[in-house]
C-alpha cells in the first residue's frame, strides 16, 4: 500500500514530461529586411502559409538595419532555431552571417538578396567548412536577367516593334531612339544591376536603339521614388523601366501630381509608358487602371514553394528532386522565373 | 540508550541552520539579481557604445561609396580619351578628402592604366590583385581590400567596376586609396575605457585597422570563436565587453573591445559586502538565539536542580525566587511549588493521623491495667464483709470508687497531678487493705505544682510493681511517693525498701522497657511507652536500685508538656 502515496505523483510527473517533451516541432526562422517593402511583406506571408504547418515558424523584420538583423539572426542562431531564412539588408553580411551559423550547424537559405559567389566559395579556409556550406547555404531569387529581359518585350508590344516605333507617336522627338530612363532598386543589389543592365540590352536586342537619358536609385520605395522623379528630365523620356512595382507607382504618383490640369486620360498618353516587376497587387492594380503597361511577375510563391522544398530537405532529409522547369540552377543558387502581368502580352 | 540532544542544542541548531539557509538564499538571488541587472544594463550601454562605433564607420563607409558612386557615374558618360578630365576630377576629390591616398582607373580586361589623379603613380601587373578581382566578380559592388600604401599604417582600397555608356568606351576598374589612420582622425572619438580598441577586419581575419596592436593575437583568438554578437572577454589582465558586427556595405567587420573593469569590480564588491552583510547577520542571529536559548533553559535548568532535590528526598525544595523565564517555565516551576506545598500538607496528614493513631493505642494501654485489680479488690471487699468487717469494707469501696473515677476522668487521658497524686493515694490504701498493713506509704508533694497535668495512671503501674516485687517477707515495706520539679521537668518517684536488683537484672529491666517490640503486661513499659507517646523523647523513666536496699522508680516528664491540658 505504501506505493500508493508515490503513484498519483508519479503519473502527474511523467504527464508533465511528456507534454513538455510533446512532439518537438523544428523551428524556422526567417529575416526579412524591411516591413514596409510590400513583396517583401507579401513574400513572408507566402513563407509563412507554406512552412506554419510543418514547423514552428517566424518572421522578424530588421527595418533596414543589418545590425538588427544581424544580433536577432545571432540570437535565434544561438537560441536553437534549427533552420534560417534570411532576405539580408545588407547582402555583404552574409559571409559573416554563414560563419556564424557554421559554428552551430544551423543551416541557411538567402532570399532575395544573393551572397557573394565568394561567400559560398570561401578561399582561405578550410575544406570542412567549404563542404558545410556547400550541403547547407542556398539562395533563392527571382531571376532578374529574364525580369529585365520580360521588361523590354512588355515595352516592345506597346511599341509595336523597333519599325513601328520609329515613325510613330512614341517616338516624341522622332530621333529613332528610345529615350530610356532607369528606376534602379537599390545601389549593390545583384537584382536591380541586372534588371537594368537586361531590361537594356534586352530593348537592344529587340533591335531598339536607346538612350539612357536617366538612372537614379529609388531604393525600391515608392516615396523614395517619388522624390527621386523631381530630377528626372520628364519631357525627354520615352520609356521608364522601374526595377520594382513600388517605384513604379512612386513615379505614377509624382506624374499625377504633376499632370494635374492636363487633358489626356492616362499617365502612359500624357507622359510615357512605365513598366514595373513583382506584380504585386498594387502594381496589377496599376496595370488594370492603365496607370503602367505592364508588370513582371516576381513569382514569391514559385520561389516559397521551393524555399520549402530545400528546408524539407536540410531539415527532414528529404530529396530534394528535380528542379522545375521555371527555376534556373547554378550551384547552389536558384533563380525563379515568373511570367507578365499585362494587357498587352 | 539513545543519546538525547541537549534543549539548547534543540533550540540552537535547527533554527540557526534554517537561518543560514534563509540569509544564504537571500544574499545569493540579491548578488544574482543585482548582477544580472547590472550586467543587463551596461551591456544594453555598451552595446549602444559598440552600435555607436559600428554607425560612425559605416557612415563613413557610406561617404567612400558616394566618392565611388561619383566617379562611377563620371566615367560612365566620358570618353576614354579624355583622361585629364578624370584627373582634374581626381585631384579635386583629394583636395576635398585629404584621407584619399590616390585614385587610379584600370582597364577591366587585361589591366592596362587608363587614368589617375597627378600627384600618384599607376601599378602593374595588377590582374592578380585581391582589389581587381573582387571588382570583377560582382560588378554591382564597391569592394573593400586591404591597402599596402607605403608610410601609411593602415590604408584600404575601395576598388569599382565602371561601365562605360559612351561610343567606343571600355569597362574599367577604379582603384581608390584610403588612409585609414586619417579616417579615424575625423571620426568622432567613443570612449572604451584602458585598454579599450577596435579592430577592423577582412573576412579571412586579415587587420584593416586596429587602434592598438599589442596582444593582437589573443584578441583576434576571441573574436574567431564569437565570430558575431557579444560575450565578454580577459585580455591582458582587463575584463573587456567583446562586440563583433559587420559594417555595411563591405564584407568587412569590426571588434569593438570595451573595458568593463568597474563592472565586474562593481559586481565584487557587491559580492564582497553583501557576504558581510550576510555574515553579519547570522552572527548577530547566533548571538541573540544563544541568549534566547540561555533564557529558556536557564530557569529549566534551575527547576530540573530543584526537582533532583526532591528525588534525594530533601522535601523542602523551594522555588519561588530566581527562576523568571518564559511564561510556560513560570507555569511550570508554580505547578512545582504547588505540588510541593501539597507533598508538604501531605506529610502533614499523615503525622496527624500518626499521632491520632498513638492516642488511641494510648487509650488501649490504659484500658489494659483493670481487671484483675478489680476482681482482686472486689474479692477483698466481699472477704471482708464477710468476716464483718464492715468498716474497712466501706473504706475500701470509698477508696475503689475515687480510685475508678479518676481512673476514668470522663474520658480524659490528661489529669491534674494532683488527680495523679490521689489516685495513686487510694490505689494505695486499696492494696494495704487488701494486704494486711505488710507496708505503709508516704507521699510528697513539693509546692509550686499546681496547674500541672499528667497523663494518668502512669503511678500506679510502677506502685502495683513495688508491692508486688518490693516487699520483703516478714518486714513492713516502705513505700515512699515524692513529686517535684526542677526548671525543665517534673519528677515523679516511687521509691520502696525491697530486695532491689542486681546490676544485671536492673540493666535487663532497662533494655526490655526501651525496646520497640510490643509485649504486653509489664506495666513499666505500658508507663514508658505512655510517656514516650505524650511528652516524646524528652520524657523518661529511670529505673535506680541497690539489692538489698530498694528500689527507685523517676518518671522524668518536661515541664513543657506538664503545663499543657489535653486538647487545648
Amino acid at each position: 500500500m505504501k506505493a500508493n502515496k508515490w503513484f498519483l505523483p508519479w503519473i502527474l510527473l511523467s504527464l508533465c514530461l511528456f507534454a513538455c517533451q510533446g512532439s518537438p516541432r523544428l523551428r524556422v526562422t526567417m529575416f526579412v529586411y524591411d516591413s514596409n517593402d510590400t513583396f517583401m511583406a507579401s513574400f513572408a506571408e507566402e513563407m509563412e502559409g507554406i512552412l506554419d504547418g510543418d514547423f514552428d515558424f517566424s518572421v522578424s523584420f530588421a527595418e533596414r538595419e543589418q545590425a538588427a538583423q544581424t544580433l536577432a539572426a545571432i540570437s535565434a542562431i544561438e537560441g536553437g532555431t534549427d533552420a534560417l531564412i534570411i532576405n539580408l539588408v545588407d547582402r555583404l553580411s552574409a559571409g559573416a552571417i554563414i560563419e556564424k551559423a557554421y559554428r552551430e550547424d544551423v543551416p541557411i537559405v538567402f532570399a532575395n538578396r544573393k551572397p557573394l559567389s565568394s561567400d559560398f566559395n570561401p578561399k582561405a579556409v578550410d575544406a570542412d567548412y567549404s563542404r558545410w556550406i556547400d550541403e547547407n547555404c542556398f539562395y533563392v531569387g527571382s531571376y532578374p536577367l529574364y525580369e529585365g529581359r520580360a521588361q523590354a518585350e512588355i515595352a516592345n508590344a506597346f511599341f509595336g516593334g523597333p519599325g513601328k516605333f520609329a515613325k510613330g507617336e512614341f517616338d516624341r522627338n522622332g530621333d529613332g531612339l528610345v529615350q530610356v530612363a532607369v528606376m534602379k532598386g537599390e545601389q549593390g543589389h545583384q537584382d536591380a544591376e541586372e534588371r537594368t543592365s537586361a531590361c537594356l540590352s534586352g530593348l537592344e536586342e529587340l533591335g531598339y536603339s536607346i538612350d539612357v537619358v536617366k538612372t537614379a536609385y529609388g531604393n525600391w520605395e515608392r516615396q523614395s521614388a517619388f522624390n527621386e522623379m523631381t530630377s528626372f528630365p520628364i519631357d525627354d523620356i520615352e520609356l521608364l523601366f522601374s526595377n520594382n512595382d513600388d517605384m513604379a507607382l512612386g513615379v505614377v504618383d509624382y506624374l499625377k501630381v504633376d499632370s494635374a490640369g492636363k487633358e489626356e486620360e492616362s499617365i502612359t498618353e500624357a507622359y510615357f509608358p512605365i513598366v514595373g516587376v513583382d506584380a504585386t497587387a498594387q502594381g496589377r492594380e496599376a496595370v488594370d487602371q492603365g496607370d503602367i503597361i505592364g508588370t513582371v511577375v516576381n513569382d514569391a510563391h514559385g520561389q516559397c514553394e521551393w524555399i520549402s522544398k530545400i528546408i524539407s530537405h536540410l531539415l527532414k532529409g528529404e530529396e530534394l528532386g528535380k528542379v522545375p522547369e521555371f527555376v534556373s540552377e547554378e550551384g547552389n543558387y536558384y533563380y525563379v522565373e515568373g511570367g507578365i502581368y499585362s494587357s498587352l502580352v | 540508550m539513545r543519546k538525547y540532544p541537549k534543549l539548547r542544542t534543540l533550540l540552537i541548531v535547527p533554527t540557526s541552520f534554517l537561518f543560514l539557509l534563509m540569509v544564504g538564499g537571500l544574499a545569493l538571488s540579491a548578488f544574482f539579481i543585482y548582477s544580472s541587472n547590472v550586467r543587463n544594463s551596461s551591456y544594453t550601454q555598451m552595446e549602444a557604445t559598440s552600435e555607436q562605433v559600428l554607425r560612425n564607420y559605416e557612415t563613413y563607409f557610406d561617404s567612400a561609396v558616394q566618392v565611388s558612386d561619383g566617379i562611377y557615374s563620371k566615367y560612365a558618360t566620358l570618353s576614354p580619351l579624355d583622361s585629364g578630365e578624370l584627373t582634374d576630377y581626381f585631384d579635386t576629390l583629394i583636395e576635398l578628402k585629404p584621407e584619399i591616398l590616390s585614385i587610379s582607373v584600370y582597364n577591366a580586361s587585361n589591366g592596362e592604366p587608363i587614368a589617375r589623379d597627378s600627384n600618384s603613380y599607376f601599378i602593374y601587373d595588377i590582374m592578380d590583385s585581391d582589389w581587381f578581382l573582387g571588382a570583377l566578380e560582382d560588378p554591382y559592388i564597391n569592394v573593400f581590400t586591404r591597402g599596402f600604401s607605403d608610410g601609411v599604417p593602415y590604408s584600404f582600397i575601395l576598388s569599382r567596376y565602371l561601365v562605360s555608356d559612351v561610343e567606343g568606351g571600355i569597362d574599367a576598374v577604379a582603384k581608390i586609396d584610403f588612409d585609414f589612420s586619417q579616417i579615424v582622425e575625423t571620426i568622432s572619438p567613443v570612449s572604451l575605457g584602458e585598454g579599450g580598441r577596435f579592430i577592423i577586419y577582412d573576412r579571412d581575419y586579415r587587420t584593416i585597422y586596429a587602434s592598438n596592436e599589442s596582444s593582437l593575437d589573443e584578441a583576434y583568438s576571441y573574436i574567431h570563436r564569437l565570430v558575431l554578437g557579444s560575450t565578454t572577454v580577459n585580455l591582458e589582465g582587463h575584463s573587456f565587453y567583446l562586440y563583433c558586427m559587420t559594417i555595411s556595405n563591405t564584407t568587412w567587420r569590426v571588434a569593438i573591445f570595451i573595458n568593463v573593469d568597474s563592472l565586474t569590480t562593481a559586481i565584487s564588491t557587491f559580492a564582497w559586502s553583501i557576504s558581510l552583510v550576510a555574515l553579519a547577520a547570522i552572527i548577530i542571529y547566533l548571538v541573540f538565539a544563544s541568549l534566547l536559548a540561555s533564557r529558556i533553559t536557564k530557569p529549566i535548568l534551575l527547576l530540573q536542580r530543584e526537582m533532583s532535590r526532591v528525588e534525594g528526598l530533601e522535601y523542602e525544595a523551594y522555588l519561588s525566587t530566581g527562576i523568571s523565564g518564559s511564561r510556560e517555565v513560570n507555569e511550570l516551576s508554580r505547578s512545582f511549588e504547588n505540588m510541593m506545598k501539597r507533598i508538604r500538607q501531605l506529610m502533614d496528614d499523615v503525622v496527624k493521623e500518626k499521632e491520632e493513631q498513638k492516642r488511641s493505642e494510648l487509650k488501649a494501654l490504659q484500658n489494659q491495667i483493670n481487671p484483675h485489680f478489680l476482681y482482686n479488690t472486689l474479692d477483698s471487699i466481699i472477704a471482708l464483709i464477710d468476716r464483718g468487717e464492715g468498716e474497712k469494707a466501706e473504706k475500701m469501696v470509698v477508696a475503689l470508687s475515687r480510685f475508678f473515677r479518676i481512673s476514668i476522668s470522663r474520658g480524659h487521658n490528661i489529669i491534674p497531678l494532683g488527680d495523679e497524686i490521689e489516685h495513686a493515694r487510694n490505689y494505695l490504701l486499696i492494696q494495704k487493705m487488701r494486704f494486711g498493713d505488710a507496708f505503709d506509704f508516704k507521699i510528697e508533694k513539693a509546692e509550686g505544682l499546681d496547674g500541672l497535668y499528667v497523663v494518668k495512671l502512669v503511678l500506679q503501674p510502677v506502685i502495683e510493681n513495688s508491692i508486688n516485687h518490693g516487699m520483703r517477707e516478714g518486714e513492713v515495706g516502705h513505700i515512699s511517693i515524692r513529686a517535684e520539679k526542677d526548671e525543665k521537668y517534673l519528677y515523679l518517684s516511687i521509691e520502696d525498701n525491697g530486695y532491689g536488683m542486681l546490676p544485671a537484672k536492673l540493666a535487663e529491666l532497662d533494655a526490655s522497657m526501651r525496646s520497640k517490640e510490643t509485649y504486653q503486661g509489664v506495666g513499666l513499659k505500658n508507663v514508658y511507652e505512655r510517656l514516650r507517646v505524650y511528652y516524646g523523647n524528652e520524657s523518661d523513666v529511670k529505673i535506680e536500685s541497690t539489692p538489698d536496699v530498694g528500689t527507685k522508680v523517676t518518671l522524668i516528664i518536661p515541664l513543657k508538656g506538664a503545663r499543657e491540658n489535653e486538647g487545648e
